[in-house]
């Protein structure tokens, strides 16, 4: 009996495909007995009638239906089967079938009757001697497979016949099982249908088979395919209904004991995934786990019950029937072994080598080293850094419950977010966990030599030549705003300027990279949680550098992986720019984090043109202690201090000059970002964001400024590295000049340590004397009244508990906020104190657990209001002094013999609200998804599991002569079976 | 090659632009205008609560006379203190180091309730005079503790007695710490330091047994724990012949700028007169000047004005050079009778005294009719040359014949720099002769200055850089008022008596304070 072949095209907004297929179609050595074309897409479209001689009918579905849908639409809309001699043959638009294909296909059927389902060799539709897809399979675990690789077909895979499955395009298979078997499984719309169904059709005791004569083009990925799944559908989506029909495919084919504990699985498992794909590097697929997992365990109950009564309905064979079509493990070893060959060589082809330790980086880290160690060697071994700027660290408990929303030890105390700076000093402390503060100690240790590392690979983006980077490494070792942010203990400035090149280094390669780009975004977060007056100028560029890369078209590709670098930046610092906000003082979230010090201006550099100028010459302050300890050698500091502003000027004037040079483009850019460094600075030091005492303070200008000399570096980098090679001893001279300018400016602050005459100095682990310390061994909270007198008729009052402030203390809500709010509770208590008063402190004493009063050393201008307060307290009988030390003078509650009636005012700590819980772990979470994202962890798992570029896809548009290229071999395997 | 042009065209815009937007960039710098410093930041000011007025008035003057060290004390000083609308609560200080109170008078704590209005303001003042050797006026403010304090007054060379007196009217015991500066630098004595004055006592020292011989004194006085009341007793005996006495209180703290208002000239050229003889040259006119902690400086240049109240009279400009740490007296002798006000400027702070007597001839004594009461004393002029520390000449003593009037009546006085008044301010006159109030405006703005007693209200207009002096009620309490800034001082001038002390604002240790975070 002749059989009858029904062929059923489904069409979803196909275009040209459609014509040719239907023209292919024609074309058939063996017609089809009628044709019926299933019309789901969203446009209308009128199809003519195909030349050949065939009877076509056309059907139009809905859009939302997948193929198999749309397949079943066309088979009820014909004569059911009359026997074993109707068949379907299933096409999709993009399947144009040589001249002989259903031929072959109705040949290899007459040879084997048992066989019900027959595919064909699929091709690539951009170069058809090319395989796309020709049986499919499951390794023992259910994931599919495909069986034969995408390569050039020499006919490696012909001698196969029996598989376990085949695609769905070009699938002729009996009517009467497609009836039997209900088609396609409804719950796999778009992927892993034609899988289902030939297990089913396997397990029902038919065949399924493979025939390489018969052979039909495919689109791939570029497939116009359905509603649910095109060429416009992306990697994310795709992996999404990949592991959806996975799942799925797992809840129905499990044996009915196993479902439930599937089902429990998918979610957590779903979690675990996640990572692993964070872990490899793509944070795109994430999303599709957890979809796909929350799909199927809440979306798919109703389809799984009819899939799973579908199947039991239907089989007749046992599952170990198909044991043997599955791919073993073996093969999928060896499959990967191949494809991390491939891989290897492939990324050694993409990545040139820096070259530190041949090119002179790891030399220059080593002098740097060896120059920061004898400029801090009065620190050796010693427990914390007294600077101005500093404090000691609490211990490691402390220090970590900082973090968050909770109870802030300030003033009298207040529930606060945490400045982000908290995380870095938690993580800072971490390191010498034993003693925290020591960390610190270490930190100068190794300052210098970290920044030549961080400057050296910096310097490594612009410049090729070893020497430059040697150049680059020590500018930006020697830059004045970090040796005078390392002098007066501005940890948040060093550190910014640490991390500074680190971020560009990162943030450069981040369009290239997931990892990078994860990088550069917690470089960024820890940047700015440093130096937070960075905020605007880093928000700046990186907006100006999406949007340029955005709308350059193919230079700007993977401009997308700048889209979510600030995003750990900002769940870091929104909870506290809101609370700041709602108390009224926005600026204040631009405050330099830590202890607040005024800006110093000294000698002939007052006012705001001399300003202007120190700030060119990368100096912040003026008033270093560096400078005026050369008073002493007969130079006036205000001299010391413009001579160093002029040696700055050959660097300036020659980042300026590389814009005249070749390769402006690139040198304007880096004096853009000097530009936005120094406009930053100067911003930030005119406006008000914080108050300490009477004085009003701007942002440091230091951070600014080391942007503004990372510009101006790189420009000069630029412009020395550009330009033929016959100026070249011109350039070297050009180079030493700046660089030997650079380094005598700098002299006198390295000169500063190594003689001890510097601010920096090896301080104790508290800051109240030591009698207050002890005191507080057994009662931490007890209270000492800080008193600091000002010039003008006024005191700053704080209230410091156990052995003194600490730095992991400090908070910019704190300092931003006005003294009714801060320390609201004891103004009365500070001003009463301090005068002959009639007040009774007794209640605020012992309400806020005040045990001693401190008030510190008169400063010049302070001596009058200092005395009057230390008379005020010497007259009262409360009070009795104690002792006068460094740390000023203290006195002591009379009342503190006879115990102090009530614990000091505490609050909830950042685990204790549920806001701050939430707002922690959101932080944590994002931050701890982003490292993982950053890890660099993409090569191992690529060597793990690696995964092939897998299909050459190639659609319509490459297929046209014109725009064809030789075929590339990228998986390149030579094996052959 | 106009793609060559293009692109060297190009690097050129490039460049010039860079540097263009570089200056722009470094002018809109200098341009922006930097944040208001002078306001400062928020602080909450904070009027620390009233407490009970307390002030202790040193006491009846004291003598050794009788021979020997042991001092006595002599006479009844008229205290008056009250406020402007009540009288005060007087209590007994004890003297223990005075075993002999010959009238029973002692030093007394004043005290009265807290005020917050003006006229609740304690003020208090004694006055005593006396005609036996001690001769003379001498009036003080009874004054309110203080941790620190100068009192630049005094002398210990032949015939002058300077004694310190440490009253503390608080509860709490005081340790003092006294500093003797002289022409010639710093004493160091033993016994100066933690010296112990209990609640509720005066103690006395007597400068001569630290520093003896020294025509030029300052002291120091630090206190912990309570708080003092430095007063400094200064008689003269010339020979036998009574000098003058007077209780000098601190001066002002140390600052660039020092005003001692009301420095009252009564008796120009009997003084004149008198100066040029032997052992009496501090008769003479003089401005005594210390800078006690210039560091690093050798020489401090000051300026001393001297303006007549009202501008009616001739002023006077002295430029000198004072080495820092050493008392210098500077003698100002071509002023008229009058009354000036001093203002002295420095190049580092500075504290500043001045002293002018009074020289009255003697009274007509009808048993005594000494022919001869002129005798020559130009012989004996050349043994008092002052010495040590002083940057400028000396003006000696005449070399011509200096006649001397026997029985002539002397009394000193000295004026202290004052201090700025911004609040109202209570103080009471005395029962002495010539209450005068000298009221200096050393600002810029006008003040109407507003003067309230018992006895009725005056409002006076001081003009900016000028003074103004009103002529007082004796013994009476007043309320000072000003619109601006002022400086004041009271003085007492009579036939032989001379006495001032200054206005000072109440409770200095209870201004409002503004506490900042």
């Amino acid at each position: 009996m002749r059989p009858t072949v029904t062929a059923i095209v489904v069409t979803h907004d196909a275009g040209v495909y459609l014509d040719r297929t239907l023209e292919a179609l024609s074309a058939q050595t063996r017609l089809p007995d009628s044709v019926v074309l299933v019309d789901i897409g969203d446009r209308e479209r009128i199809t003519e009638a195909m030349s050949a001689p065939v009877p076509f009918t056309q059907l139009s579905a809905s859009p939302q239906l997948g193929f198999g849908a749309a397949v079943q639409v066309a088979v009820r809309s014909i004569a059911p089967a009359s026997g074993d001699g109707s068949w379907l043959w299933l096409l999709t638009a993009d399947s144009a079938p040589q001249p002989g294909a259903l031929a072959a296909l109705l040949h290899a059927l007459e040879v084997s009757p048992s066989v019900a389902v027959a595919g064909p060799k699929l091709m690539q539709w951009a170069d058809p001697e090319y395989i796309s897809s020709f049986g499919e399979s499951m390794t023992p675990h259910g994931h599919a497979v495909e069986l034969a690789e995408p390569l050039l077909d020499q006919a490696q895979y012909d001698k196969e016949s029996d598989v376990l499955a085949v695609a769905a395009s070009g699938m002729l298979v009996r009517q009467r099982l497609w009836e039997q078997l209900d088609g396609f499984d409804p719950g796999l719309p778009a992927i892993d249908d034609a899988l289902d169904f030939c297990v089913r059709t396997r397990l029902a005791g038919h065949r399924v088979s493979v025939v390489p004569d018969a052979r039909i083009l495919s689109a791939g990925r570029r497939a116009p395919g359905t509603g649910r799944i095109g060429p416009r559908t992306s990697r994310g989506a795709r992996e999404r209904l990949a592991r959806t029909a996975q799942l799925h495919r797992r809840l129905v084919y499990a044996p009915p004991a196993a479902v439930p504990l599937h089902w429990l699985s998918l979610v957590p498992l779903a979690i675990l995934r996640a990572l692993g794909q964070l872990l490899r590097k793509r944070p795109g697929n994430v999303w599709a786990e957890l979809a796909a997992a929350f799909a199927v365990a809440f979306g798919h109950v109703g389809s799984v019950a009819a899939a799973r009564r579908r199947l039991r309905r239907t089989r007749a064979l046992p599952w170990s029937s198909i044991a043997t079509l599955r791919v073993p493990w073996a093969e999928i070893r060896r499959r990967r072994a191949l494809a991390r060959e491939d891989g290897v060589a492939v990324r050694r082809a993409g990545r040139p080598a820096l070259q530190f330790f041949p090119g002179g980086g790891a030399a220059t880290v080593a002098v740097t080293a060896v120059v920061g160690l004898a400029v801090h060697a009065p620190l050796f071994g010693a427990g914390s850094v007294a600077a101005p700027g500093l404090l000691p660290l609490g211990d490691l408990g402390q220090l970590w419950g900082a973090v968050g929303y909770g109870w802030r030890e300030l003033g009298t105390g207040f529930v606060g977010v945490a400045d982000p700076f908290a995380w870095l000093l938690a993580l800072l402390g971490t390191v010498t966990f034993w003693s925290p503060s020591e960390s610190i100690v270490l930190l100068y240790l190794l300052a210098l030599p970290l920044a030549a590392l961080g400057g050296w690979f910096a310097a490594a983006r612009v410049a090729a030549r070893p020497w430059l980077r040697i150049v680059g490494a020590v500018l930006w070792t020697l830059a004045p705003t970090f040796l005078i942010a390392l002098e007066t203990g501005r940890l948040g400035a060093v550190l910014a300027h640490l991390l500074l090149p680190w971020l560009v280094y990162a943030a450069t390669a981040a369009r290239r990279s997931w990892s990078a780009a994860a990088t550069a975004a917690l470089l960024a977060a820890g940047v700015l949680a440093a130096a937070p007056s960075l905020w605007p100028a880093l928000a700046g560029i990186w907006i100006v550098s999406t949007a340029v890369l955005a709308s350059s078209g193919r230079r700007g590709r993977g401009w997308h992986r700048l889209l979510p670098l600030p995003i750990p930046a900002l769940a870091l610092f929104l909870p506290l720019a809101a609370q700041h906000v709602v108390r009224g003082t926005p600026l204040g979230v631009f405050a330099d984090p830590g202890v607040q010090l005024p800006t110093g201006t000294g000698g002939v550099l007052d006012g705001q043109i001399g300003t202007v100028f120190a700030f060119l010459a990368g100096i912040p302050d003026t008033s270093a202690t560096a400078w005026s300890s050369l008073a002493g050698s007969g130079i006036p500091a205000g001299v010391a201090v413009s001579l160093a502003v002029a040696l700055a000027a050959p660097l300036v004037v020659l980042a300026l000059a590389s814009a005249f040079l070749p390769g402006a483009s690139r040198a304007v850019a880096m004096l853009a970002l000097a530009g936005t460094g120094f406009g930053t600075a100067v911003i930030g030091s005119r406006l008000t964001v914080a108050t300490s005492g009477e004085m009003i303070l701007g942002a440091w200008p230091g951070a600014g400024l080391s942007l503004a000399w990372l510009g101006l570096g790189g420009a000069a980098l630029l412009g020395l590295g550009a330009g033929a090679i016959q100026i070249r001893m011109v350039r070297a001279t050009a180079g030493v000049v700046v660089a030997v300018a650079v380094a005598a400016a700098a002299a006198p602050l390295l000169w500063a340590g190594l003689s001890g005459s510097g601010s920096a100095v090896p301080g104790s682990e508290r800051t109240l004397p030591a009698l207050v310390a002890a005191s507080s061994t057994s009662d931490p909270g007890l209270g000492t009244l800080v008193l600091d007198a000002q010039t003008g008729p006024g005191l700053a009052a704080s209230l410091q508990r156990g052995a003194g402030v600490r730095l992991d203390q400090q908070s910019t809500l704190y300092s931003a906020a006005s003294a009714d709010r801060a320390i609201g509770g004891i103004t009365e208590l500070a001003a009463n104190l301090a005068s002959r008063s009639g007040y009774d402190p007794l209640s605020t004493i012992e309400q806020q657990r005040i045990g001693f009063v401190l008030l510190q050393p008169a400063a010049p201008g302070t001596r009058g209001m200092h005395d009057r307060a230390a008379a005020a307290l010497d007259g009262n009988p409360l009070f009795t002094p104690v002792t006068e030390t460094d740390a000023g003078r203290l006195w002591r509650y009379t009342g503190l013999d006879a115990g102090l009636p009530f614990a000091a005012p505490t609050g909830p700590d950042a685990l204790g609200t549920p806001l701050g819980a939430g707002m922690l772990g959101v932080q944590l979470l994002v931050l701890i998804l982003t490292l993982l994202l950053a890890l660099p962890t993409g090569g191992i798992a690529d060597m793990v599991r690696p995964e092939r570029e897998v299909r050459r896809g190639s659609g319509l548009r490459a297929a046209e002569p014109s725009a064809r290229r030789a075929p590339l071999v990228l998986s390149g395997g030579t094996h052959a079976q | 090659m106009p793609s060559e042009l293009l692109r060297v065209g190009g690097r050129l815009a490039a460049g010039f632009g860079a540097a263009g937007a570089a200056v722009v960039l470094a002018i809109g710098a200098t341009l922006l205008p930097a944040p208001d410093t002078a306001t400062g930041a928020d602080g909450t000011v904070v009027e620390p609560v009233s407490v009970e007025q307390q002030r202790a008035c040193p006491g009846p003057l004291l003598t050794t006379s009788d021979g020997g060290t042991a001092l006595a004390s002599f006479g009844f000083p008229t205290i008056s203190a009250g406020t402007r609308t009540g009288p005060a609560t007087l209590a007994a200080l004890n003297s223990v180091d005075v075993p002999t109170a010959r009238d029973g008078a002692t030093p007394q704590a004043v005290v009265a309730p807290s005020a917050a209005e003006p006229t609740g303001l304690l003020a208090a003042a004694q006055a005593q005079s006396s005609f036996d050797d001690t001769a003379g006026l001498a009036a003080a403010a009874c004054t309110e503790g203080a941790a620190r304090s100068w009192i630049l007054a005094g002398a210990t060379d032949t015939g002058r007695t300077s004694l310190l007196l440490l009253a503390n009217p608080t509860a709490v015991t005081a340790a003092v710490d006294v500093t003797i500066i002289t022409g010639s630098g710093e004493v160091t004595a033993p016994g100066l330091t933690d010296i112990a004055v209990p609640a509720g006592t005066q103690r006395t020292l007597s400068l001569a047994g630290y520093a003896l011989g020294h025509a030029q004194l300052a002291v120091g006085v630090t206190s912990r724990g309570g708080l003092v009341s430095a007063t400094l007793q200064q008689t003269i005996v010339r020979g036998l012949e009574p000098g003058g006495v007077d209780l000098v209180g601190p001066t002002a703290p140390a600052a660039t700028t020092q005003i001692i208002p009301g420095l009252r000239i009564t008796t120009a050229n009997a003084a004149a007169g008198r100066a040029q003889a032997g052992g009496s040259q501090d008769v003479q006119t003089v401005v005594r000047l210390l800078a006690p902690d210039a560091r690093g400086v050798d020489e401090v240049d000051v300026t001393i004005g001297l303006a007549p109240e009202a501008g009616a009279g001739e002023g006077a400009v002295l430029d000198v050079h004072v080495h820092a740490g050493e008392v210098v007296d500077v003698p100002i002798d071509s002023l008229a009778d009058g009354v000036y006000t001093a203002t002295i400027t420095a190049s580092e702070p500075i504290l500043a005294s001045a002293r002018a007597s009074t020289v009255a001839p003697p009274l007509e004594r009808d048993e005594d009719d000494d022919e001869d009461t002129r005798r020559d004393e130009s012989d004996d002029a050349e043994q008092e040359v002052l010495d040590g520390g002083i940057g400028f000449d000396v003006v000696g003593p005449g070399t011509g014949p200096v006649s001397v009037v026997v029985g002539e009546r002397i009394d000193l006085a000295w004026f202290v720099a004052t201090g700025a008044i911004t609040r109202p301010v209570a103080f009471t006159t005395v029962d002495a002769p010539g209450p005068r109030l000298a009221v200096v405006n050393p600002g810029d703005e006008p003040a109407t200055v507003t003067i309230a007693s018992v006895h009725g209200e005056g409002v006076y207009e001081v003009a900016p850089g000028s003074s103004i002096g009103v002529d007082l009620a004796g013994a009476t309490v007043h309320v000072l008022t000003s619109t601006a800034p002022i400086e004041a001082a009271v003085s007492y001038a009579g036939d032989g008596q001379l006495a001032s002390y200054p206005v000072r604002p109440a409770n200095p240790l209870a201004t409002p304070l503004t506490i900042y975070r």
